[in-house]
């Protein structure tokens, strides 16, 4: 799998258990963050914690494993250990034969009424443990799917039969999925179609089944594994934003500058169908929230000519926020599109046919996750159908709207070149901000927020949808900023958490989205909020800047309402204010609307 | 075979090769448990290229055992 693919010249082998759990002997995981990953099932799972620590550490995820014991699932959902080890993540792996040792005994005459018995108690048994599961944690949860394996059990005739076994358990994997679909917490992995991917032959129902009662092979423990971290990406904060891509042999085969637009390579057949597909492929990730940019070595006419003219390409200039097409190193291309963008590096996603391109920008900037594109550029849909670094737990509008928010973006960014002064620059825009309380609908949004905004972040405090209920329901008070101006909507992009604590407000969390950044929002923000909590009780509040890597540009954010820095403790810096004597003047440029519930 | 017999045990059991003998089993090996099994019998297969039926790998009980299964199956190996 290609998740892997920044360390890949000098990663230590994965491929094997052994080689797994000699990697996981050497892994120093003092002093890091770790992810708790709780593993239950009702098969031999013996092997799997190594293989996933391992696959992890390639990662720069560090992890612990909960491995529930063997075959005790239920005994493991009941009692207080898996809870006591506070999970972040909880894979439930249940195979049919563990479930109903009759299962695949083939008495015809019967299945009728097996199959109702099957829906009415399995079934049934499967999502009353799910729920008494969820209810006893925040961590996300993971179920797979039943295996169907080969042949079915009557053979040609399976599909004569409405209630035969492959029916049955098509049901269960469907009400699983029925069940978990509207759900924040519940996931399905479908372990079916995982291995029909790599091959039930070699990867299930092996002989370890009888050694061991292991369904899936140790052999295939280390693949499994990674699509078991593929989920870690999400909760550790991984999550890729962008994607820059080269253009000649890249997105169409052959170089514009010398073949021109009738011999390059792209088209929905023949030799330029893997050029066209990777092209769609690169169109669905932008549908799901990520966003695209050119760096490519060209003169900048000759790819226009073949982005806007070409009758097959896929991707138009609309489909791009940033573009860096000419002769500098594709480094220093990289290095402007991060500013411009204003992401950090290490969101960036580079692929490019040329392997010194790769190496230079692996060299210069390892922060950028470079994919390995293999010599074959037919393989390249496949990598790139192989690349996890874009998976989120959630859906949201802000995701499908984001390639427009930034290209609104790029031309605000065109209309400030033409204002000189700020002021009237920032009048110009009639932005349009409004304050509300957050409501429901808003908390996928705001949890998604605390886990991806870095640089404008007081605290940096991570909050799954989960523990935003969790605060709402307890007392706190959530704001959340909407911004819009003449080029667009962002939508949700702010958010402000503050509890009461006896004779002091206390900020828990202050955050804005860098999208917004630069246009005074972030002043207004706080200061109406101040207000509003200035006349819910004038008394003195508490704010926090806890350092990270990225959040320095807000060091002295508080200073700007008059805090007083009051005492540094562990690198985190504390600022206070009284509310008695504040009034704050907001500006006249930016309308705001607030919700003074 | 494609390793020799003894770097895959002290690889496997994580022991010094110099402590391998025949009478070696999961019995006077505390690290012969049954997850090392399991990926001996992966490395074993590996390395000879070719897989053993499931009840002669049961009956394995120690490093002699391992030895007379290869020669049955005329696996050349060196310890």
């Amino acid at each position: 799998m290609v998740m892997y693919q920044r360390k890949d010249s000098n990663a230590p082998s994965t491929d094997s258990l052994v080689a797994c759990r000699a990697l996981v002997r050497g892994i120093d995981r003092s002093g890091q963050t770790l992810k708790k990953i709780a593993i239950l099932g009702n098969f031999t799972l013996t092997g799997l914690s190594e293989c996933v620590i391992a696959k992890s550490y390639l990662q720069d995820i560090f992890v612990e494993v909960f491995a529930g014991a063997y075959n005790q699932w239920q005994q493991e959902i009941l009692s207080k250990n898996l809870y006591s080890f506070g999970p972040d993540i909880i894979f439930l792996f249940l195979d049919f034969h563990g479930l109903d040792q009759d299962f695949f005994l083939n008495d015809r005459s019967k299945i009728a009424t097996y199959r109702k018995s099957f829906e009415h108690n399995t079934i049934d048994m499967v999502l009353r443990y799910l729920s008494e599961l969820g209810s006893r944690t925040k961590a996300k949860i993971v179920i797979s799917t039943a295996v169907k394996t080969w042949p079915p059990p009557h053979d040609i005739l399976e599909s004569k039969l409405a209630d035969g076994w492959y029916e049955i358990i098509d049901f269960y994997n469907q009400k699983l999925k029925d069940w978990c679909r509207n759900s924040g917490q519940f996931f399905v992995f479908d372990l079916d179609q995982w291995l029909s991917h790599v091959g039930k032959k070699w990867a299930w129902n092996d002989k370890y089944l009888f050694v061991a009662d292991m369904r899936v092979s140790p052999l295939a423990l280390p693949l499994w594994a990674e699509e078991l971290v593929s989920y870690l990406i999400p909760l550790s904060g991984q999550k890729k934003k962008c994607i820059v891509v080269d253009l000649d042999n890249t997105l169409w085969g052959g170089v514009i500058g010398e073949d021109g637009l009738g011999g390059i390579k792209l088209a929905p057949n023949g030799e330029g169908r893997p050029y066209y597909d990777f092209q769609k492929l690169l169109f669905n990730l932008s549908s799901r929230g990520a966003i695209l940019a050119i760096n490519s070595r060209n003169n900048e006419a000759d790819a226009r000519e073949v982005i806007d003219k070409h009758p097959h390409m896929l991707l138009r200039s609309d489909a791009f926020v940033a573009s860096r097409i000419n002769w500098q190193d594709k480094a220093t291309n990289l290095r402007e599109i991060a500013t411009e963008l204003n992401l950090g590096l290490d969101s960036l996603v580079f692929l490019d046919d040329d392997p010194s391109n790769r190496l230079l920008v692996k060299n210069v900037l390892p922060e950028v996750s470079v994919i390995e594109l293999p010599n074959d550029h037919t393989m390249y849909p496949r990598v790139l159908m192989d690349y996890r670094g874009f998976n989120s737990f959630e859906f949201t509008e802000e995701d499908q709207k984001r390639s427009d928010m930034y290209r609104q973006d790029a031309a605000r960014k065109e209309l400030k070149r033409s204002h000189l002064d700020l002021d009237s620059f920032l009048a110009d825009l009639k932005i349009e901000i409004s304050i509300d309380q957050v409501s429901s609908t808003m908390i996928p949004r705001v949890a998604q927020l605390t886990q991806k905004t870095n640089q404008f972040n007081l605290t940096t405090k991570r909050y799954q949808e989960e523990d935003v209920n969790r605060l709402v329901s307890s007392g706190y008070r959530l704001w959340a900023l909407r911004m819009r101006d003449r080029f667009g909507d962002y939508g949700l992009t702010g958010v402000c958490i503050v509890f009461s604590q006896s004779d002091f407000w206390i900020i828990d969390s202050l955050l804005l989205s860098c999208r917004i950044l630069g246009k005074r929002v972030e002043e207004q923000f706080l200061g109406h909020i101040l207000n509003l909590l200035k006349a819910i009780e004038p008394k003195k509040i508490l704010g926090c800047y806890i350092p990270t890597s990225k959040n320095h540009q807000v060091k002295d954010f508080y200073q700007l309402f008059g805090f007083r820095k009051t005492k540094t403790e562990s690198g985190a810096d504390f600022w206070e204010r009284d509310l008695v004597d504040y009034d704050f003047k907001p500006n006249n440029f930016i309308m705001t609307r607030l919700d003074k519930k | 075979m494609k390793e020799k017999l003894y770097d895959i045990l002290s690889r496997v059991l994580e022991i010094d090769r110099r402590n391998i003998d025949d009478r070696m089993s999961p019995d006077n090996t505390p690290s012969w448990d049954s997850f090392n099994a399991i990926m001996l019998i992966v490395e074993l297969e590996k390395a000879a290229g070719s897989r053993f039926k499931t009840s002669d790998l049961m009956a394995v009980k120690n490093v002699g055992d391992i030895k007379s299964l290869l020669n049955r199956h005329n696996i050349e190996y060196e310890c």
